[in-house]
């Protein structure tokens, strides 16, 4: 019993394989959604008559927050990406993802960003200013409690999740679809995550840097959010950009369940694929020229609210072409009525009722007079939990067969849809008439008219929440006693039906061929198209339990990624529990023994990361379009280096914005010297050539010219630093420092960030170095000393742009 | 070419164009313009280190492409933000 309770745990802990990953994802992610329902229903009981005192303002505001945080980055996208996990490599016919230790690690960064978020509550207060974290109520000194600093470490942690997961998925999509399998032979669920994925990679990073420097004007006391030339407008920018690509990114994979699943019920293809696709593509490339709109109100000069009308009208349009089309296969369809396809019809009825009143936003006028009402919240709540959580409801109902192997209870399902349908629009429609009640207060007064529909919305909330206990016990029991489901019970056209339910360990014995025909071939047994039960004809072990163990599956255990993933929890523990150091302005004393614990963890587990035998192969013999020559690992790192350029592009944006803001700026080399930067711009270049030369040293097998090479970068980038900390000591030491003024916080915090790449890439050379001594990169495989050199130079290249803007103009 | 002295070479690139940079001062007085020829030569240095360091001009076009969707991207933030603060405000 223990050795069982052992291996279990083992199994669960150290899993790399896609499909533990993807069923810790989804019971997570529901364990979250009761979290963040719960805080809701509190919120709406507390809403339900005027005048109500059940939840104080200061805890009501932390629900809000903290209820629409954990839905949007903790419940909806880490649902999708559950499944992402378990349906896209069996989709599209690979074993496991590019990097499948990455895999784990996203799941338990994830996993520990949400218990930071939740630990929130318990330092103080959790964050209590909406889920848009508007500045400058941010700011330390209108909110000083570290909750929010608890808040923006957890934001950071689950950005570096997402990052991690989203180079992963790219890299297999790109790289490891099946043979035959072309780009547009995918169906739209994978494409849906695919775009999803390109819309976080690129997203992302703008909302990290804009929490990193939210928390470095808490921590530090930097002036980015509450100085007049940055601001509010300064945060609205860098937040939006992010934050509407961010509605779609909660959207399509919803969107991509539907489009899988309609098809399959009414047992017609999808009308118009190739436009649905192109239609998600077009909405997520515009995605990012319209966050604008939510800024209207912001005074940002008539031609910039004319571009974002006409981009947010432009937006809805590639989404009109995705309803006609799931409604024009629905035309003379014999529809099965199963769960799934009740949920997903449901979906795209509330889909279409939340995108026409998203619509009326795109006005600048209607803008004006419904903007921060009920009006709005009605909107999202349709797209986020009426299209999205009953879209991915649809997904869980669809894939829990070929999930758990076992069917479950339908006539259960049924009635939780109708009552979730029935909650949900006594639930939000009574919002949409709540025109003039403003959203986020905690109560209101018994003489406006907003008592009736407040009360029926909140029954409906009561409804819709205890319809959601249905979903948890049919699932939680099914999975135990459900009948045995077979490997394709609902005659389903695409992959991951071929494969006995749950599918074994390692997916395929052999890697399935996609033929042009649409016919999908096992080896040298054709296999049937239109779901046939291939895995009878090519003999897979049916009813193998979800539980088992296999060889194949236990070689893919690795500790490191839940000890990585746990070093940096308590090392941003470390950094955001501190108690505050100064009241005015506010900043706070890091808690050092808890860093020091994350940092010492954390070297000891990225050194058994890359000391551990974990060896994923590349099969060559794979679709791999449009990167066929760029092997994983490359394409990995020059993604990672795309979220880079956002990243820092941000930072720099954001120097630029309060720049051309202020018209007080100090000239070039009063406040930096120019002789400074001159110097280490020269420094950097020479180690960029030293880098270079390392990889020509050992590509000629040179040793000594390698271990020479290596050791001037490494010696030059800390020269890099020295002069730099010099620089910094020197301003210290005439009393300018981070939270001097815009000039100070804009230069200590986009140097400083990019000080910490200089000193990442160091300690990449040490260990460089060291392999370098043994021998290594001499005799065959330069890999690793290229890859650590398309970082290095990235990092050169950051400064190129930093150089003259910090002390040339 | 050998490789090296194409290493060489495109150093030398670097160190003068940054040379450059430090001396534009004295021959453009407009802000505007000084600011917009010193991007452009960080730029160009920039695209030096990509091509010739980072082997991005050995490198399928389609990886080229994915890393100037990130730059175009970020040049849309940057863009837009400063349309929004300088242009069309009475």
């Amino acid at each position: 019993m223990a050795e069982q309770f052992q291996a279990s745990a083992r199994r669960w802990l150290y899993t790399t394989n896609h499909k533990d990953i993807g069923i810790l994802y989804i019971i997570t992610s529901l364990f979250l959604f009761a979290a963040a329902g719960v805080l809701a229903i509190t919120m709406r009981t507390q809403l339900s008559t005027p005048d109500n005192s059940i939840l104080n303002a200061n805890v009501y505001n932390q629900f809000v927050t903290v209820h629409g945080l954990l839905m949007i980055f903790w419940v909806l996208s880490p649902l999708a990406f559950g499944f992402a996990n378990f349906i896209i490599p069996l989709e599209i016919g690979c074993r496991d993802l590019a990097f499948p230790r990455l895999n784990s690690m996203s799941y338990w960064f994830f996993l520990f960003s949400g218990v930071m978020m939740i630990l929130s509550f318990f330092f103080g207060a959790a964050p209590d200013l909406g889920w848009t974290l508007y500045s400058p109520q941010t700011a330390a000194q209108f909110s000083p409690s570290i909750g929010l600093n608890l808040g923006a470490g957890a934001l950071i942690l689950m950005v570096v999740s997402i990052t991690m997961s989203s180079i992963n998925f790219l890299v297999t999509m790109f790289k490891m679809r099946a043979p035959g399998l072309k780009l547009r032979y995918m169906s739209v669920f994978p494409w849906a995550i695919l775009v999803t994925i390109f819309m976080m990679l690129y997203a992302f990073p703008s909302f990290l840097a804009a929490v990193v420097l939210l928390y470095v004007d808490r921590a530090f006391g930097t002036v980015y959010f509450s100085s007049i030339q940055g601001g509010s407008l300064l945060w609205d920018n860098v937040f939006w950009f992010f934050g509407h690509p961010e509605v779609y990114i909660v959207l399509f994979p919803a969107i991509g369940v539907i489009a899988d699943i309609i098809p399959t019920f009414a047992r017609r293809p999808l009308y118009g694929s190739k436009y649905v696709i192109g239609a998600l593509i077009a909405a997520a490339l515009i995605s990012f020229v319209v966050w604008g709109h939510h800024m209207f109100v912001t005074g940002i000069g008539i031609a910039s609210t004319k571009l974002y009308t006409v981009t947010t009208i432009a937006v809805s349009l590639p989404f009109d072409v995705i309803v006609i089309s799931l409604i024009e296969t629905l035309g003379f369809a014999k529809l099965r009525l199963k769960a799934p396809a009740l949920f997903a019809l449901g979906a795209v009825a509330n889909f279409i009722v939340g995108g026409i009143t998203g619509v009326f936003l795109a006005s600048v006028a209607l803008d004006y007079a419904l903007r921060g009402t009920y009006f709005v919240v009605a909107h999202f709540h349709y797209i986020m939990v009426g299209a999205s959580i009953i879209g991915l409801i649809a997904g869980l109902y669809y894939w829990f067969p070929k999930i758990t192997g076992r069917m479950y209870d339908e006539k259960m399902a049924k009635v939780h849809f109708v009552l979730s349908m029935i909650g949900f629009q006594i639930l939000y429609f009574p919002m949409f008439l709540l025109l003039d009640m403003p959203r986020r207060i905690v109560t209101y007064s018994p003489q406006t008219d907003w008592g009736l529909l407040n009360l029926t919305a909140t029954l409906g909330g009561f409804i819709f929440g205890g319809a959601q206990l249905l979903l948890f016990y049919n699932l939680y029991r099914s999975s135990r006693v459900g009948p045995p489901s077979g490997p394709n019970p609902w005659d389903a056209w695409t992959l991951e039906w071929a494969l006995p339910s749950p599918p074994p360990p390692h997916d395929f014995d052999v890697i399935p061929t996609f033929s042009t025909d649409g016919t999908i071939r096992f080896g040298s047994s054709a296999g049937l198209p239109n779901g046939s039960d291939h895995s009878k004809e090519i003999g897979y072990p049916n009813g193998s339990s979800i539980g088992s163990n296999s060889s194949l599956h236990l070689e893919g255990l690795s500790p490191w990624p839940i000890l990585m993933a746990f070093a940096a929890f308590i090392f941003f523990l470390g950094l955001t529990i501190g108690k505050p150091a100064n009241p005015q302005p506010v900043s706070y004393e890091p808690f050092w023994p808890l860093i020091a614990d994350g940092v010492i963890l954390g070297v000891i587990s990225l050194f058994g990361y890359s000391r551990e035998k974990f060896t994923v192969h590349e099969d060559v013999h794979v679709e791999s379009w449009p990167f066929k020559q760029v092997p994983n690992m490359k394409l990995g790192i020059w993604t990672f280096l795309g979220a880079e350029v956002i990243f820092f592009g941000v930072l720099i944006g954001s120097y630029f914005f309060v720049r051309t803001n202020d018209a007080a700026w100090p000239p070039a080399g009063t406040l930096f010297e120019i002789r400074n930067g001159f110097a280490m711009t020269l420094v950097l270049l020479t180690s960029s050539l030293t880098a270079i030369m390392a990889l020509a040293s050992a590509r000629a097998g040179n040793r000594s010219g390698l271990i020479a090479s290596l050791g001037g970068t490494l010696v030059l980038g800390a020269a890099f630093l020295y002069i730099k900390a010099g620089e910094w000591f020197s301003l210290g030491s005439s009393g300018i420092f981070q939270n001097y003024s815009l000039p100070a916080t804009s230069y200590f915090i986009t140097t400083g960030t990019h000080g910490v790449h200089v000193f990442a890439g160091m300690c990449m050379t040490v260990y460089l170095l060291a392999n370098a001594i043994k021998g290594k990169y001499v005799n065959g495989d330069q890999t690793t000393l290229e890859h650590f050199g398309l970082y290095w130079h990235f990092v050169d290249i950051v400064w190129v742009f930093l150089f003259p803007l910090f002390y040339l103009i | 070419m050998n490789t090296n002295y194409l290493y060489l070479l495109v150093f030398a690139a670097l160190i003068g164009e940054t040379d450059v940079e430090v001396n534009l001062r004295s021959i453009f007085q407009a802000e505007n313009v000084f600011v917009t020829v010193l991007l452009g030569i960080a730029g160009t240095k920039a695209i030096l280190i990509a091509m010739y360091y980072q082997h991005l001009r050995y490198e399928p076009k389609s990886l080229s492409t994915w890393v100037i969707i990130g730059l175009v991207i970020a040049s849309l933030l940057m863009g837009l933000s400063f349309v929004q603060l300088h242009v069309g405000h009475p």
